[in-house]
């Protein structure tokens, strides 16, 4: 799946959220989006998951996909299963398999004796956990996951790991924003970083860097001392290619006057 | 599409945003059947009052439903779908309401024209075949 240049803003008078957004979102990866508190994380992942349309560019190729938003306020007229069999239908299962994987993941998820309370008299972590079960449903190509871990208890933290994982490993696509950095550490492939004025960075997570060996891998530094760098870079066994970006020289004299 | 329709029906149907708009309607069938004097004004009335009660109930439908479950369902369908579907079932809600409003018209101008009087029996000639 690609994202080509996204934008998204809010009405044609108000400023971009998300701007200029190139990149691709291979099938098999997990994938972090970070950045600060209002920097747009939200809104792209509501663009990825086809929740809203972007204002600019386009999405292409998004496999079925199942979204937890960051909030599950409830509030429906049905109880917890009654809204898991609607979503499931919704999502394209039978009604055999539907009524099966709701009470699979409702039992995977520690909610099966709060399944038929109403939604509107559910715990907040309950509302997540119904929340959840609907996205993972249809064992999805594409899971996007808005901070789908707060409120939930230890157990069913703990399974909505594993069905990340699960997911990865059946070769879907997982974006997630956690505020906790410890969350799934050291596992993702790709992180999404914004720089807080709608541009995001595209980079290698944790786990591919592991690897012993990649293709290629360019990794950009920033000095003001690029004699310096640039020979101690050039010395270190491995580096193929050393290219540089220079803005705003001084000469020496001119410095010195 | 039948899955998201079902789904945005019994919304409407669990939430009961649908007894207001019912209630008015009745009230406004209950004022044409003392005022007017044939099928054919009676008619227009049940017609003319459609379109507030439609639009009480489509509003109503529109904000039965949280943002956070919009979303998801946006994310399973699509947002146009989705959005289509929750505004098919306040539309079909109408055309219900519409057709049993008729069938209240014309049925109360036939009890009209069995009762004695020329202006009544000159209307229920002029029926539209139903």
């Amino acid at each position: 799946m690609r994202l080509e240049t996204v934008g998204k803003r809010y009405g044609m008078r108000q400023p971009w959220v998300v701007r200029g957004v190139t990149a691709e979102l291979p099938a098999g990866r997990l994938i972090r989006v970070s950045g600060r508190n209002g920097s747009g994380k939200s809104t792209l992942l509501r663009v990825v998951a086809g929740v809203s349309l972007p204002s600019a560019g386009r999405v292409t190729g998004r496999p079925h996909t199942g979204y937890v938003p960051e909030r599950f306020p409830g509030g429906l007229p049905f109880s917890g299963r009654e809204y898991l069999l609607h979503l499931a239908r919704v999502h394209g299962l039978r009604a055999e398999e539907a009524r099966r994987r709701v009470g699979q993941w409702l039992e995977r998820l520690g909610a099966a004796g709060y399944a038929d309370q109403s939604l509107r008299s559910m715990s907040k972590g309950m509302c997540q956990k119904m929340a959840i079960a609907q996205a993972l449903l249809p064992s999805p190509g594409l899971l996007v996951l808005d901070e789908a871990w707060t409120g939930l208890d230890q157990v069913a933290r703990a399974e909505l790991d594993a069905a990340v994982e699960e997911r990865v490993a059946a070769g879907g696509t997982v974006l997630f924003v956690d505020h906790d950095q410890a969350r799934l550490a050291g596992r993702e492939d790709m992180r999404l970083s914004f720089d807080g004025a709608g541009g995001v960075a595209v980079l290698a997570g944790p786990a591919p860097l592991a690897a012993p060996q990649a293709e290629r891998v360019t990794i950009s530094l920033e000095t003001t001392r690029a004699a310096d760098v640039i020979g101690q870079v050039r010395a270190i066994d491995g580096v193929r290619v050393i290219s540089a970006n220079v803005e705003g020289t001084h000469r020496p004299g001119a410095a010195e006057l | 599409m039948t899955a998201l329709l079902r789904y945005q029906s019994a919304i409407l149907l669990r939430s009961h945003r649908w007894v207001f708009p019912l209630i008015a309607y009745g009230l406004l069938m209950a004022v044409s059947a003392a005022g007017s004097t044939s099928l054919a004004e009676a008619l227009d009335w049940s017609g003319a009052m459609l379109v507030p009660v439609v639009a009480f109930l489509t509003r109503g439908m529109l904000t039965a439903e949280p943002d956070a479950a919009r979303a998801c369902v946006c994310a399973a369908a699509g947002p146009v779908r989705a959005q289509l579907a929750t505004l098919i079932v306040p539309l079909g809600a109408g055309a219900l309401l519409g057709i049993a409003a008729a069938v209240f018209d014309v049925l109360t101008a036939e009890a009209a024209a069995k009762a004695p009087g020329p202006a009544s029996s000159s209307a229920c000639a002029k029926l539209p075949p139903k």
